[in-house]
């Protein structure tokens, strides 16, 4: 990738708080991140030439008029639930690297607590006919149920275990206690809390799923001689993929369920940045639940398939350990912005814009999964120009 | 995405009480979910066929919170798949059974009844494993 003016970077990023009720329209969120993200990136907003949308939510046209732009040359969207973030910033990059926009503005808005939670949201989701003939008359209609499907099978062939679970969500909330904005910053969780949590959907636990989010999150991606107004150090997109899995549109038929989209998707990226797993320094995992921490840990290839309980039970994801996840705290206990935030935080961390305590130290090079759907995946590896 | 109507093979077999996949007239190979053409070999000409009554729990989970209409009194209850490995299909299944006894492997077989919506609906309930005496 890449032609005469560099590698499409990560020029800006953009977030507003994370809450229960942000108190205010998910347009309105959407254009504070893309304010934000702009004058992060050192740009007017009327130079954003191109916009990419989250499916479903805020649309291109809704954000057009106050950003001004008096041309706007390139939209998209990406249709992969979860992972439609990176997805999203893909055809971003594909853009910018071609000539057909600048300033590609990629963005998430949600009033995901306090409006539309995850039972109404999947219902715009790919096969709603499957779920609505084969599945709701059944009982089941959540993603928790159906990646608790996967989890079960994955502790039945691999005996990964209920500690390893707890391991992830204990992680993930001990980082959040590192950051302030993180919604369950003050809020530390022990084992024996998680464990004796509400059941949700066995094997999962009220602690072993994501939060429910209100916020939005912008990032601008330009070519790297257009990153020169930044506020900090130039952020390369190294590689970036997306994968879907086979049966995309229906995950209890897949023959063999731990092939997913991030399974296709992570050598492409890898291959594209002339990158390894051991390259990489931060690993930001989209973690909508801690069993799908430990798959893509081994789907991405950071471990062997079956090897992820162990891994994690190892203190391999700990800040201090071989490969810091989620330094944020991730979307169990910072919040959920459909993985923007991981890259908000991933931007940051490689710019040495996080307080000391939070910070990786040394952190080149990072690794960002997007999960969604039934299972579609994508993933990209950023690094410090 | 695949519609309603493509499904309507599905729901015919549920109203004469049977659950049915489809079976390819071309390629004779069987297909789940049902979809407009053959995954195998893209034919149109696909049938509707009546899936074996025992199958074998490949996976489940116990849902203890729902907002799903007509699920909400019936918590805790268990939502497997259910695997037909010489079809090498697997489907989403109601389990009526008791949800903390399930183990990998148990056989099921399914029945037609009315669902919480009263639509005639697929259920699967335990075979008695032979010798178990009860």
């Amino acid at each position: 990738m890449g032609t005469d003016g560099g590698k499409a970077c990560i020029v800006g990023v953009g977030q507003t708080e994370l809450s229960r009720n942000s108190g205010r329209s998910i347009t309105r969120l959407a254009l504070e991140a893309l304010l934000a993200a702009a004058d992060d990136a050192g740009i007017d907003p009327t130079a954003i030439d191109g916009v990419v949308p989250y499916p479903d939510s805020v649309s291109a046209e809704d954000v057009i008029p106050v950003l001004g732009s008096p041309d706007i040359r390139f939209t998209a969207v990406a249709h992969m639930g979860g992972a439609s973030s990176l997805a999203g910033i893909r055809l971003a990059a594909l853009a910018v690297e071609n000539g057909q926009a600048d300033y590609v503005a990629v963005f998430l808005a949600r009033n995901a607590s306090s409006v539309s939670r995850v039972d109404t949201r999947v219902r715009q989701l790919a096969g709603q006919a499957y779920r609505r003939e084969l599945e709701y008359p059944h009982g089941m209609n959540t993603p928790a149920q159906w990646y608790a499907l996967a989890c079960r099978r994955h502790m039945h062939e691999f005996g990964t275990t209920r500690e390893a679970l707890g391991t992830v969500a204990l992680t993930m909330r001990a980082n959040a206690q590192r950051n302030p904005g993180a919604q369950m910053y003050g809020r530390e969780l022990t084992m024996e809390q998680y464990a004796s949590s509400q059941v949700i959907a066995d094997p999962y636990l009220k602690f072993d799923c994501c939060l429910e989010t209100d916020g939005a999150a912008a990032v601008i991606v330009a070519r790297e001689d257009r990153a020169r107004n930044a506020s900090g150090p130039v952020v390369r997109i190294e590689g970036i993929a997306e994968g879907h899995p086979d049966s995309a549109d229906d995950m209890a038929s897949r023959w063999d369920i731990f092939n997913t989209g991030l399974t296709k998707a992570a050598p492409r990226a890898f291959g594209l940045a002339g990158m390894s797993p051991s390259d990489v320094d931060i690993a930001f995992i989209y973690d909508c639940f801690t069993f799908e921490v430990i798959q893509q840990l081994e789907e991405a290839g950071f471990c062997g398939r079956g090897e992820g309980g162990p891994f994690v039970l190892d203190g391999n994801i700990a800040p201090d350990g071989r490969l810091p996840v989620n330094p944020n705290g991730g979307l169990l206990s910072e919040g959920h912005l459909t993985g923007m935030n991981h890259v908000v935080e991933a931007v940051r961390q490689l710019r040495r814009q996080v307080p000391d305590d939070r910070q990786v130290s040394g952190a080149e090079t990072v690794a960002i999964t997007g999960w969604g759907d039934m299972g579609d995946g994508a993933l990209a590896l950023l690094a410090r120009a | 995405m695949t519609q309603i109507e493509d499904l309507q093979g599905y729901r015919d077999g549920l109203a004469r009480g049977e659950l049915c996949c489809q079976l390819c007239d071309a390629c004779g190979e069987y297909q789940w979910p049902p979809r407009p053409a053959c995954v195998h070999c893209r034919s149109f000409e696909l049938q509707w066929v009546t899936l074996p009554e025992s199958a074998t729990l490949f996976t489940w989970t116990v849902v203890a919170r729902t907002r799903l209409a007509g699920f909400e009194e019936k918590v805790p209850y268990a939502v497997g798949v259910l695997e037909y490995p010489e079809r090498k299909l697997r489907l989403v299944g109601r389990l009526d059974t008791e949800p903390d006894q399930l183990e990998v492997g148990d056989r099921f077989s399914w029945t037609v009844e009315p669902g919480v919506d009263g639509s005639p609906q697929p259920v699967w309930r335990p075979i008695a494993a032979e010798g178990s005496g009860s």
